[in-house]
């Protein structure tokens, strides 16, 4: 069971179980932390199409790729928060670790955003070209 | 020279131990540094576009991204009391949210500019 002495925030997490492995417990730290480097990514990428919009008259759809693209990354870091959590209490309680439930969708965003720039990309070139 | 043998297994053992967390600490720093850059980058994107209030505030993230990268414990994270990241996790992620919220008020800034 937990020390009674053992004051580490959250309580949902900290207060239940047993104490993992530390080695379990620094990969879930690290894996958070992926994510949310995973996020800033996101927003960087926000703010480099905002920056290249600044500069020419790009199409508005761009300015809203780089609008949800801050948003979601924003959601991802709060997200890595929760994970973090869910992880760290199941690794306590010998539970079987919980899904990366955001992945599938993080890949399609990055694939359709990907899709989209490289297709705006050959319609430009293409434009060029006549 | 077994004794020298034995001396280095402990060794090897010791270090086998302390690599995950320097992994950890190492994985900290390269977060705190990215979201120091990533909020310096809007930082001069919005000076660029003429908001200097959003600049100022993107500068004041970039420097708490790196408070919070510089106030990770280093050397006790495989003890019980070391291993208490919340508070680390929960201030990085508001650096995060914060840059979210500067770059969707700078793209806001772009679109009603064009």
């Amino acid at each position: 069971m937990t020390a009674p002495t053992d004051r580490r925030r959250p309580r949902s997490v900290y207060g239940v179980g047993d104490e993992p492995e530390v080695q379990a417990s620094l990969a879930n730290e690290r894996t958070a932390l992926s994510w949310i480097r995973t996020g800033l990514t996101l927003i960087a990428g926000g703010v480099a199409l905002a920056t290249l919009s600044g500069f020419g008259d790009l199409p508005l759809v761009v300015l809203v790729i780089a609008g949800l693209a801050a948003l979601g990354g924003g959601a991802l870091g709060v997200w890595a928060l929760v994970a973090w959590a869910r992880t760290e209490r199941a690794l306590r309680l010998r539970e079987p670790i919980p899904d990366p439930s955001v992945l599938p969708w993080v890949v399609a965003g990055v694939v359709a955003a990907g899709l989209f720039v490289a297709g705006f990309a050959a319609f430009e070139a293409i434009e060029l070209a006549r | 020279m077994s004794a020298s043998v034995s001396g280095a297994d402990r060794d090897g053992g010791r270090d086998a131990r302390r690599a995950p967390v320097d992994r950890t600490s190492l994985s900290w720093q390269r977060t705190a540094l990215q979201a120091s850059l990533v909020a310096l980058f809007a930082a001069l994107t919005a000076l660029r576009l003429g908001e200097p209030t959003v600049g100022v505030i993107a500068a004041v993230l970039a420097v708490a991204a790196v408070v919070a990268g510089a106030a990770t414990p280093r050397v006790k994270r495989a003890e019980l009391d070391g291993r208490d990241p919340w508070g680390l996790m929960l201030r990085t992620v508001l650096v995060l949210s914060a840059s979210a919220l500067v770059t969707v008020v700078l793209v806001v800034a772009v679109a009603l500019e064009l």
